[in-house]
């Protein structure tokens, strides 16, 4: 059943802020839904992550509290 | 065995027939069997006939989908087997795709000896699995109608069986249909 091929990318807002795990980049059922990762919105994948989406990990953030202190002074 | 809880009646709700067009199907031994779902946890009736976590498979696998037509008398049945105090069960996946084409025979000729699992959806928005942990399903009969009158059905009918458990509910409602890493 492998001989279709594809392309795994994921879009760049998104990889900016999300981590596709445990699979490549592509379609995945959900609660009824079929979404494709290489095409979310960021609001979907902000709501995948809140319903505890296997497939899909927020990044943690890097910028330190110093940082943001210092943006704000 | 001890009773876990009260069964009470349906009060109006949904009890729709029948399945929804999409099917996900792989072969058996791409499910990453050392990580089969454990049933649910929860220690009522429901709990033990429900798988609550992802299957996962192994490397460069996935699910597959098969479309079949709605409504035309794709469904899924568990029937007992055996006799009184040696009861178990069989499942009965038909499913029915209103189109005869060499994409759909092709399929049947690759895949009707091979020990399978399926996922299939409800109309109620359920999701059963066909299959069962160390319990593939495989491919029982099939039938390509061609029709003899220009107002018959040509169909593509098959039957998978899965012996031993009545089909879990899969509440783990993730399917992929994108290879594991």
């Amino acid at each position: 059943m492998e001989k279709q091929t594809e392309t795994h990318e994921i879009s760049p807002e998104i990889k900016d802020q999300f981590e596709v795990i445990k699979v490549q980049p592509g379609e995945v059922g959900w609660k009824g839904k079929i979404y494709d990762l290489r095409n979310i919105t960021l609001e979907q994948a902000d709501k995948l992550v809140e319903e505890k989406f296997p497939y899909l990990k927020k990044k943690v953030s890097t910028s330190s509290p110093a940082k943001k202190d210092s943006k704000v002074n | 065995m001890d009773f876990l809880e009260d069964v009470i009646g349906n009060q109006g709700g949904d009890n729709d027939a029948g399945l929804k067009r999409t099917i996900a199907v792989c072969r058996y031994d791409d499910i990453d069997l050392s990580a089969w779902p454990a049933l649910a946890a929860g220690g009522m009736y429901a709990d033990k006939v429900t798988y609550d976590a992802a299957f996962a498979h192994i490397v460069g696998k996935k699910f597959w989908k098969f479309t079949v037509t709605v409504d035309k008398g794709s469904k899924l049945d568990s029937e007992s087997a055996g006799s009184k105090g040696s009861l178990s069960a069989i499942n009965n996946l038909t499913m029915v795709r209103v189109k005869i084409d060499a994409t759909g025979a092709g399929w049947l000729e690759q895949h009707k000896n091979d020990e399978l699992l399926f996922i299939v959806e409800e109309l109620s928005g359920e999701l059963r699995v066909v299959g069962d942990e160390d319990l593939p399903a495989m491919i029982k009969e099939f039938k390509l109608e061609g029709g003899g009158q220009v107002g018959d059905d040509k169909m593509l009918t098959m039957t998978a069986e899965a012996p031993g458990r009545i089909a879990k509910w899969y509440t783990g409602q993730a399917i992929s249909y994108t290879p594991a890493v």
